[in-house]
């Protein structure tokens, strides 16, 4: 039985591609649609830019962008800065250093949440953190280190979680560049951080790209992290929209999706562009 | 200084911070899961008073424990075998066959990685409701689990069947192979780490899932982490939440060594990561 | 009717014409080997014969029988890959019965089939060994005894030898050879090897660039190539534009870059302006013909059993090829031989 094979293909891209591209298409059009008035859930489905205009308008959705942007943002930052030194300490092995490789990776292996346990125990009322500040004499008494305002909390564990990764995907970056390219720099009369301007860092631009896009998209989405350890007067974005659809807002929850979505993939775009700007600038110094 | 010099003092302070970090926490969540009931572990105590797994026996029976459990690790499983299922035509496909679009259709694979996890499950709920499929939460998250993890399955048999020797497909044909014996001998040895490796991933990636399980599953269905995101919430039981953690942890620690063990036998340039 | 019959056979692959009407019969127990440098088509027309692909036009006949359009699994052949293609997980045994259990042969002919082969390539202490515990050469013989154990009526080799080094190539050739002769096997050989071609083969096909150069037994294309390029690729020759200034019958006097000489063919030039070649070995050291030549040699290679001398005339470099005796030492200013008239040979006609 020889089929075309155009239908072939056809075929086989169906159970696979075919039902992950009509799964998230119908996903993201919902999202869509429903910000847009319809599919309503609780009254009249027509399309309506009212709900756009209304959220727009409140500050809270303005605050939990803003936010959202914020560990975003940090978390991507930071991971990589972390890492970059770390990928390039581990570079060429020594005594140790698989030891210390599979150390830093180890978060990579902690579900969130638990991380995000981990962490609300730490620096619990009386936790050991606590304990130890006042046994070393710093602090008079405890103190509520807990859902403190400026989500510290959050951006530590964002960053516990997601170094390892950044580490990841910047070792094996690092790794490849060879040997003779930084002699030959070094040759040249470069010292290291002339090296990591001109050479290492445009040689790792993409795998920098990467991490940091990859990273952003979930730390500006991020729910669990937020409710558990997160300051309790803001809404991270996806927050905000569980709560609108607890509330039974459909089309309040859509806006904020459709939102999240695109800040998800502009935030990333602009971050990728950014860093590749950024390497190139500092290269050419 | 010298290289080895810095390195040393670097990972003499590495590993100081790195016991802090991981050591310290985990230590602190083992201690707390031990505490026995009859005497609560107060602040000036460096250790609890009384130790029993009381609270672990606790929770087995008494709590939601146990249907969590069953309903993560029957989840999961499922969830794998038919996410590896679905993945492989497209994956022979993209490992084997030459067609237009071929990089387009390969970044629509990767769509369910750049749509974040809450507004697929509250949209996908959405869908639900409109569709009066509301009741049905173990089949939609089952079904959910299964598309949300093709990417990873995709990937990793299409490296397979790239690896799959035309030579040796030939000699079965040359030899008289019909087409389900060709695929045994020529197909399945190199497709074997692929399979291993794309079952337990999305496996610990089931059982991992907070989004959609919570989204669509509360409050009838929990998985283990609804059930420790529960316990954080109104009434956080701090040796509860420690047991749970750590049943949490344990096991996965467990499968992510063995998935990288496999997949660096199934492709020796591929590391592991979840992000 | 022979075992197998190409017939107008083109082969292209979109702009790119691999093959270009070919045409060629293959006799039953015939070893024939497919010969040519790299890309002249010769493992295009094996994975014809084999099925792997079908031609763009043209029939290729098994025994009378066209097979242009079936696949491997239906044909009757059995193919030596170059790679040897063992199945890696299934044991040496296993591998040569792989083909007999997909064609459901009963136990007990299975046995009469396999024993024989076994001991036949002395493969019994392997037996329930897996492909990467054996050597290059026990792989070869693995290969060959799972080809074997099919009872083919073609047997085919894609370049079986290319991965073994040189002492061992010498040895399992002439075992194939010794082989093939004894189980009476129709055989197709591609290699790109000559002395493999020239040691193994009842006949050669030359290939180049998609085209038959000629078709014939081991010395026949030594002795008498047709054109400049199997001259060439078989052997050394001494290749030279020629015109033909006249003559008949079997004897012609020709105008070369080494002056007037007198050739001596069963066939006819091709035209006024031909190409005409001699082998270096047919050099006759201060031999007395009508074609003598002196010349002032250029430079000289010791090769042991015999010795290189180049020289140069009208632009050209020739090289001739003399057998040197311990004791003699040939190198010397001037260099008089003479070429025996029956061993110029007529070549193409020069455009």
């Amino acid at each position: 039985m020889t089929i075309p094979h155009w239908l072939r293909v056809a075929l086989l891209l169906l159970p696979g591609v075919g039902l992950i591209g009509a799964f998230i298409g119908s996903v993201v059009f919902i999202a869509i649609a429903q910000s847009f008035g319809y599919y309503n859930l609780t009254g009249e489905s027509a399309f309506t830019l009212d709900d756009w205009r209304a959220i727009l308008d409140r500050r809270l959705f303005e605050r939990s962008v803003a936010y959202s942007l914020y560990v975003g943002l940090f978390s991507a930052v930071a991971s990589v800065i972390i890492a970059y030194p770390l990928a390039l300490w581990l570079r060429k092995p020594f005594p140790g250093s698989s030891l210390i490789g599979a150390v830093l990776k180890a978060p990579l292996l902690v579900h969130g949440l638990v991380a995000a346990f981990l962490y609300v125990n730490v620096i619990a009322y009386h936790g050991i953190v606590n304990q130890f500040m006042q046994w070393i004499g710093l602090w008079t008494g405890p103190r509520v280190l807990q859902n403190d305002d400026n989500a510290i909390g959050v951006l530590i564990l964002q960053t516990w979680k997601n170094m390892p990764f950044a580490l990841l995907l910047l070792t094996g970056a690092v790794q490849a560049i060879s040997d003779d390219v930084l002699d030959a720099a070094r040759d040249m009369g470069s010292g290291p951080f002339a090296r990591f301007r001109k050479v290492v860092a445009p040689l790792t631009v993409s795998a920098l790209q990467a991490a940091m896009v990859i990273i952003f998209i979930g730390a500006v989405a991020d729910y669990s992290f937020q409710a558990i350890a997160g300051p309790i007067n803001r809404q991270s974005m996806a927050q905000l929209m569980v709560f609108f659809k607890g509330d039974g807002q459909w089309n309040n929850a859509a806006v904020v999706g459709v939102s999240l979505m695109a800040i998800a993939l502009i935030g990333s775009g602009l971050l990728a562009l950014v860093a590749r700007l950024f390497v190139k600038g500092a290269s050419l110094r | 200084m010298t290289q080895s010099v810095v390195n040393r003092l670097l990972m003499a302070a590495l590993l100081t911070v790195c016991a802090v970090w991981l050591i310290i926490p985990f230590g602190m969540a083992i201690l707390w899961s031990l505490v026995d009931p009859s005497e609560p572990w107060t602040p000036d105590r460096l250790l609890p008073p009384v130790m029993s797994f009381s609270r672990w026996q606790n929770m087995w029976e008494n709590s939601s424990l146990k249907p969590a459990l069953i309903t993560s690790y029957t989840l999961a499983p499922l969830a794998a075998l038919l996410s590896m299922g679905l993945s492989m035509p497209t994956a022979f496909a993209f490992g084997r066959l030459s067609f237009p679009g071929k990089e387009f259709y390969k970044l629509v694979a990767l769509m369910p990685l750049v749509v974040p996890s809450f507004v697929t499950a509250i949209f996908f709920t959405s869908i639900l409701f409109n569709l009066g499929l509301h009741q049905w939460r173990f089949g939609a998250i089952f079904f959910a689990h299964a598309i949300m993890f093709m990417p990873y399955g995709i990937r990793i048999l299409t490296v397979s069947f790239e690896q799959v020797r035309q030579d040796h497909i030939d000699a079965a044909r040359d030899l008289g192979a019909r087409p389900l014996s060709r695929f045994v001998v020529a197909y399945l040895p190199a497709l074997k780490p692929g399979i291993f490796a794309t079952l337990l991933i999305v496996f610990i990636q089931s059982i991992e899932e907070f989004a959609i399980a919570y989204i669509v599953g509360t409050p009838t269905l929990t998985t283990i982490p609804t059930l420790l995101f529960a316990q954080m919430g109104q009434d956080f039981v701090r040796p509860n939440a420690a047991v749970l953690s750590l049943i949490l942890v344990v096991p996965n620690v467990v499968f992510m060594l063995l998935l990288e063990r496999l997949l660096r036998s199934a492709n020796p340039s591929m590391a592991s990561g979840k992000g | 009717m022979s075992a197998i019959e190409v017939s107008g056979v083109t082969m292209r692959f979109s702009a790119f014409t691999a093959l270009n009407n070919i045409s060629a019969t293959v006799d039953e127990g015939e070893f024939v080997t497919l010969l040519g440098p790299s890309g002249c088509g010769k493992t295009t027309l094996l994975k014809l014969i084999s099925g792997f692909l079908h031609p763009t036009s043209g029939t290729i006949a098994m025994s009378g029988k066209d097979i242009t359009r079936l696949p491997p699994e239906a044909r009757d052949t059995a193919m030596c890959f170059q790679s040897y293609a063992l199945f890696p997980h299934l044991t040496v045994k296993e591998n040569l019965r792989f083909g007999l259990r997909e064609k459901r042969v009963p136990a007990d002919e299975q046995r009469r089939r396999l024993d024989p082969v076994i001991a036949q390539l002395g493969l019994e202490p392997q037996l329930d060994k897996l492909p990467n515990q054996l050597s290059g050469g026990q792989q070869q013989r693995v290969a060959l005894g799972r080809a074997l154990v099919m009872q083919p009526k073609v047997i085919l080799f894609d370049e079986p030898l290319s991965n073994l080094d040189a002492k061992l190539r010498e040895i399992v050739r002439v075992e194939i050879r010794r082989i093939q002769q004894q189980n009476n096997l129709t055989a197709i050989y591609v290699t790109h090897d000559q002395a493999e071609a020239l040691a193994m083969s009842d006949r050669i096909v030359i290939l180049n660039s998609g085209k038959i150069e000629q078709i014939g037994t081991p010395r026949q294309v030594y002795h008498e190539p047709r054109t400049s390029f199997v001259a060439d690729f078989i052997g050394s020759a001494n290749v030279m534009d020629a015109v033909v200034k006249s003559g008949e019958g079997k004897t012609w006097n020709v105008d070369t870059p080494l002056g007037a000489l007198e050739l001596h063919s069963e066939r006819q030039p091709a035209g006024r302006h031909i190409k005409i070649a001699w082998r270096p070995e047919a050099a006759v050291l201060n031999g007395n013909g009508p074609n003598r030549v002196t010349v002032r040699p250029s430079h000289s290679s010791f090769q042991g059993s015999y010795t290189d001398i180049f020289f140069a005339s009208n632009d050209r470099e020739f090289r001739v090829q003399l057998r040197e005796i311990q004791g003699e030492d040939l190198s010397r200013e001037e260099l008089a031989f003479s070429i025996p008239p029956q061993q110029l040979k007529l070549l193409e006609a020069v455009a």
